[in-house]
């Protein structure tokens, strides 16, 4: 990461961190670990070729406005599996075109099935943070455990829509739905 | 030649193995760089197999005191459970990982190594007891954080990872200078491992804070920002080293995956760990086990990247390896290549140049020393310039060989000519335009007899006779002034020449001008024509005695020239005369109109033929006379030819051969005679070889023809006989047939028959006897006739002897009146001669005169009867005695006639009877005497040795002489007759009674001798006799 961006990124957290209080810090933190999870995600999630458009490139789709508080934006143009991440912001459905991974934002959930039909038949990991998620066809929900984050994965979805997940993944997560329930 | 200088080869030789002396130097030079630096990339490749194994342990070490220190501090079961099988893991894998390493530097050679092992291997026991400390503490219900442990714990490993990592960057610097790129590859690895290094750091540290819900104190929380100053320091430094040494294009995508990764976990906590005032007071958001298993995958992220960059450095190594290798089997391969390179242009040189250069440098040489030698095969499949020069060379030959022909040429054709010139029989002789004489061939020698040098020199005046002395110079000066060639002459000018000696000959001269660059000469060719006047001159004589020959011969010469005629000549004259055809026919084909008809056709193809094909030609045929009756002719013609060999003249001959044909028809007709008559009639040579043999031959004694002819006669004479053959030949010889003598002959089958044979010798045309013709007749029937008839004579033999005897007696008793007559008549006379009258007394004279007479008859015929009975008195007998004696007796009346006799040369002593012979020449001289009227009377008595005769030669002859009356050859036998006297002799008063040849005949005869003679009436006679014995 440029160390400028860094830098700056520093400067904003430390005045706006400043304001946050606690609760906003702990988001904030949740925010960047989820954000850096992401990438975990597509590192160990194997989408099938023929999806890409551009091969050399892995496209990390939020749907809705940006939950991360723009700390999602870092791993725009980093690689992941040699692949460099592109990050964009969609608010329309028929705008989901080349989408590896699609973060749903929790504001868009009443959106979410006719997103998930949308998806039907198309190699789109999803993720979200809203409950349910999972269980409403989602594949990877963001949930909590005693104040920890949890990762829950929906096999059957994954599986649904043509992915597969690799073991050092599942190390992570707690399968949900079909998978082995850790 | 000899090679004293140096050779192509030599310097070939030397310049080559120079060459490839410096080739293999510089090389070996090269190899052993390469292989210097092959071995030392070998060694690095080694050494960074080595750096990485280590760097591994050191990792997977790291990991394990991370993860252990993990839990070490961590309070909560759970965490621990979790985390103990990754402390197992891990604690497996830097075992198995540091195995690894302590086995690999058992491989390696270095001298470094020991001591890196020694001090890693000093560590390990320390890291064993720490370990069983951690499990126990671990596993200990009881638990208590043990921070000296931990702290214990992360020393020794952190310690053994520096020390290791310091060795090894001491030992890897060694090699610095094999290759700067490795070094940075290395060096680059270096930064990863410290960015490793750091991140396990700071997954100790928070995963420490994590397990135990603890904010980090300021040194940890400066431990984690200096890690990560290290971490993007390194990071930083390894990308522009990776960029540096080439490396980043290939582990590009990895870096940035790694770093990616990295950030991306710095993302997840910086906030919550590397900002001030950012720690949490409840439980921080994730558990440490998730934190760690974060951390893990991100340090797998790094994993793949060096795996990735050991790969490549790896590679690298090899390929600098390879390409070390690669040099030094290209050093290699060019050494070879250089040295194949050198033998090889040895080689082609040699072969292709040198032995070439050589090859044509012999075929020079051959064509120096005249051999042909081609320089093509030389030029073949050679180089460009080695063609070239063979095809020059030959170009040079073939001109040099050209030359040389030429040369040979010029040289045979100048000795040619010298030859001419020295070798014909005209003289030639160049002057030049003052008239010295320049040349002066051996022909000029021969004519004028200066020599060559003697006339060299000299003015050619001196050649010619003095009117033409002085006018040469005048002649040649007017020929140089006006070139007009006639004032000397041209060809064919006949001059007279002068020789040495002075004496002038005819000669022919040409004379003919040439130009050379030294100015003009004149060359003449001089012949010595003497000859050549000398044979016009008998050539017209020829011409002459031709032209009278012609008239005078009985043949008639003639010459035919198609269309020409000479009315004059005698063939003409002839012809006219003769055939009464007017002699222009003869010119054409005219003549044959009065030839046979029957001879017609043949004499036309004849003539035909003769004409085209220029051919002479005998030929007989009838020709028709004046008055129609044909008369045989033999025509004979030979073709006379121009120079350009077309026909000029026939020449030939006319001859009238009626007589011929008429004997040959005769002679036809007698050999008919002969082959058919019953008796055989054998002809013989000379020497006795058989002519012919004719069926009565054939049928006598057996042989036919073709068995005798050219057989000597002996074959059918026996040996006994052969005495005989050499008889007949003798007489045969001379002339002299003989005629029917009995002998005995051979038949074919041995018989012996009785023949009787007559011998006539065969004369030729001459006379001369070339051969005898032999009659022979079977007489075995008149041998009995013989028997008979030799009774008979016998009984006649008888009867002669009682004859003779009663010759003998009767005028032995005659004689005894007659005396008594003679005496009574003589003493009538003398006693009455008065008282008889004339008459007779005249009577009485006769009376006794006639008594006389017949005593001297009486005697005679008693002598002669003597001679036929009494022995011969064979003595030696010296014939000059003889005649001296009888010129003695004689004396009176050689002086009384004027008579002398001669004896040319002294006669041989002979063995004979010696009265007789005496009796003999006295007898002939007398003659020779008596029956001459000249005034000096020449009685030659004399010998010869062989006289030829019409008989043939006759040997041991001899003869007497006279120059008298002669005897007509009517009369040569009646001479001997006894009792005859062909003429009173010119004194009547002497008589004969005409028996003295008779008795010289007998004498001869009884000596088996033969007398003849021959005379001339009116010059002399001389009488032959041969005696027939041999003288001693």
């Amino acid at each position: 990461m440029p160390f400028l961006r860094r830098v700056s990124v520093f400067l904003a957290a430390l005045l706006l961190g400043a304001q946050v209080h606690a609760a906003d810090g702990l988001q904030l933190q949740e925010q960047q670990i989820k954000a850096g999870l992401l990438y975990n995600f597509l590192k160990y999630t194997n989408f099938p070729a023929p999806n890409f458009t551009n091969p050399g490139t892995i496209t990390v789709c939020v749907f809705g406005d940006d939950p991360f508080s723009g700390n999602l934006q870092p791993i725009a143009g980093r690689t992941v599996n040699q692949r460099e991440i592109a990050l964009r912001t969609i608010h329309d459905i028929d705008a989901i075109a080349n989408c590896q991974l699609l973060f749903v934002n929790k504001d868009e959930k009443s959106r979410w099935p006719q997103l998930h039909a949308a998806l039907a038949g198309k190699n789109v990991l999803t993720v979200s943070d809203f409950e349910f998620f999972a269980a409403q066809g989602g594949m990877i929900e963001f949930g909590h455990v005693d104040n920890h984050i949890r990762v829950n994965l929906n096999m059957d979805a994954l599986t649904a829509a043509g992915l597969r997940v690799e073991d050092r993944l599942l190390r992570l997560v707690t399968v949900v739905h079909g998978g082995s329930h850790e | 030649m000899n090679s004293s200088g140096i050779s192509i080869r030599t310097i070939l030789l030397l310049t080559i193995s120079a060459l490839t002396f410096l080739i293999v130097i510089f090389a070996a030079q090269g190899l052993y760089v390469e292989w210097e630096r092959l071995d030392k990339i070998t060694t690095l490749k080694n050494a960074a197999r080595l750096s990485d194994m280590l760097f591994d342990a050191n990792e997977k070490l790291t990991v394990e005191r991370d993860i252990a220190l993990t839990i070490l501090d961590a309070t909560d079961t759970e965490s621990i459970e979790r985390l103990k099988p990754h402390l197992l893991e891990s604690r497996a894998r830097a075992d198995a990982a540091m195995s690894g390493v302590l086995h690999s530097l058992t491989q390696y050679d270095f001298s470094e190594l020991p001591q890196l092992q020694g001090k890693i291997i000093a560590h390990l026991p320390e890291i064993q007891a720490l370990r069983r400390q951690i499990d126990n503490a671990i596993s200990s219900p009881h638990r208590q954080k043990n921070p000296l442990l931990a702290k214990r714990w992360y020393l020794a490993v952190t310690d053994l990872s520096r020390e290791a990592e310091d060795l090894w960057l001491e030992f890897v610097s060694h090699f610095s200078n094999v290759d700067a790129i490795v070094t940075q590859h290395l060096r680059y690895k270096h930064f990863l491992r410290i960015i490793t290094d750091s991140a396990a750091h700071e997954r100790a540290i928070i995963g420490r804070l994590i397990a135990e819900n603890a904010d980090p104190t300021p040194n940890e929380f400066a431990d984690l920002l200096q890690g990560q100053g290290i971490m993007q320091l390194s990071w930083d430094t390894s990308y522009l080293l990776a960029k540096q040494s080439g490396l980043y294009p290939s582990i590009e995508s990895y870096y940035r995956d790694a770093k990616s990764h990295y950030a991306t976990l710095y993302d997840m906590v910086h906030g919550i760990f590397y900002l001030p005032g950012g720690k949490h007071a409840t439980a921080y958001p994730i558990g440490a086990d998730t934190w760690l298993e974060l951390s893990t995958e991100a340090a797998e992220s790094l994993d793949d990247l060096k795996t990735v960059s050991l790969h490549e450095t790896r590679e690298y190594v090899e390929e600098i390896a390879a390409e070390s290798q690669r040099a030094i089997a290209v050093h290699l391969l060019l050494l070879l290549f250089a040295l194949t390179l050198c033998t090889y242009s040895f080689w082609l040189i040699t072969h292709r140049v040198i032995n070439p250069i050589n090859r044509i440098i012999a075929a020079l040489l051959d064509t120096m020393q005249q051999k042909s030698v081609s320089f093509e095969p030389l030029a073949g499949n050679q180089l460009e310039e080695i063609k070239k020069l063979a095809q020059v060379l030959d170009a040079f030959r073939k001109n040099l060989e050209m030359v040389r022909g030429a040369s040979a040429i010029i040289a045979h054709n100048e000795s040619r000519l010298r030859a001419v010139v020295d070798h014909t029989l005209d003289g030639l002789i160049t002057i030049n335009e003052l008239g010295t004489i320049e040349s002066f061939n051996p022909a000029c020698v021969r004519i004028f007899g200066y020599q060559a040098d003697e006339a060299i020199g000299q003015n050619v005046k001196m050649l010619m006779p003095n009117p033409y002395h002085g006018e040469h110079d005048g002649y040649l000066s007017r020929y140089v002034a006006t070139g007009s060639p006639h004032i000397i002459g041209t060809a064919g000018r006949e001059v007279r020449g002068r020789r040495k000696d002075g004496t002038t000959f005819p000669m022919d001269l040409s004379v003919s001008a040439f130009e050379l660059e030294d100015g003009r000469h004149f060359s003449g060719i001089i012949r010595d024509i003497t000859d050549r006047k000398e044979a016009e001159r008998e050539i017209l004589e020829s011409q002459g005695r031709y032209r009278a020959l012609s008239e005078a011969s009985a043949q008639i010469i003639w010459t035919w020239k198609a269309g020409v005629l000479d009315k004059n000549s005698p063939l003409a004259q002839w012809w006219e005369n003769t055939t009464g055809q007017p002699s222009e026919k003869i010119t054409t084909f005219g003549w044959l109109e009065v030839a046979h008809p029957d001879d017609r056709d043949r004499l036309q193809k004849i003539w035909e033929d003769a004409i085209e094909n220029k051919n002479n030609f005998e030929t007989e045929y009838r020709l028709r006379k004046r008055d129609g009756n044909y008369m045989h002719v033999a025509l004979r013609a030979v073709a006379l030819l121009e120079a350009d060999g077309s026909l000029r003249e026939f020449v030939g001959s006319l001859d009238d051969i009626t007589e011929r044909k008429e004997a040959e028809r005769k002679t036809a007709l007698l050999a008919a005679i002969v082959e058919f008559s019953d008796d055989a009639i054998i002809s013989k040579s000379l020497d006795g070889t058989i002519l012919s043999w004719n069926s009565g031959a054939e049928h006598l004694f057996g042989y036919n023809a073709a068995e005798t002819v050219g057989q000597h006669i002996s074959l059918i004479i026996p040996p006994e006989r052969m005495g005989e053959e050499r008889e007949i030949i003798a007489q045969i010889h001379a002339g002299k047939s003989v005629a029917h003598f009995d002998t005995v002959r051979r038949t074919k089958d041995g018989r012996l028959i009785d023949i009787s044979l007559s011998v006539s010798p065969i004369l030729d045309a001459d006379g001369k006897v070339i051969g005898a013709s032999k009659t022979a007749r079977d007489i075995t029937e008149r041998k009995r006739i013989d028997i008979e008839l030799l009774r008979y004579m016998r009984e006649l033999e008888r009867s002669n002897q009682e004859l003779d005897d009663f010759a003998y007696i009767a005028s032995h008793d005659l004689k005894e009146p007659l005396r008594g007559l003679f005496n009574h008549a003589t003493f009538l006379l003398e006693d009455y001669a008065a008282k008889l009258d004339e008459d007779g007394v005249r009577r009485l004279n006769r009376l006794a005169h006639l008594s006389q007479r017949m005593e001297h008859l009486v005697n005679d015929l008693l002598y002669f009867s003597r001679l036929g009975r009494t022995e011969l008195a064979i003595q030696e007998t010296d014939l000059n005695l003889i005649i001296s004696d009888i010129e003695q007796m004689m004396e009176s009346t050689l002086k009384e006639k004027n008579a002398h006799i001669r004896v040319p040369q002294k006669l041989p002593a002979i063995v004979c009877d010696r009265p007789r012979i005496t009796e003999v020449f006295r007898n002939l001289i007398t003659n020779a005497v008596k029956y001459n009227n000249k005034t000096e009377r020449i009685v030659e008595v004399g010998y010869l040795e062989n006289l030829e005769t019409l008989q043939g030669t006759e040997n041991s002859v001899f003869y007497i002489r006279d120059n008298g009356v002669g005897i007509a050859p009517e009369f040569y036998q009646e001479i001997f007759r006894i009792f005859r006297r062909l003429q009173r002799t010119t004194e009547s008063k002497e008589e004969g009674t005409g028996v003295g040849l008779t008795f010289v005949k007998k004498i001869i005869e009884r000596h088996k001798g033969r007398i003849w003679l021959e005379s001339e009436p009116g010059q002399g006679t001389v009488f032959y006799f041969t005696l027939g014995r041999r003288e001693t």
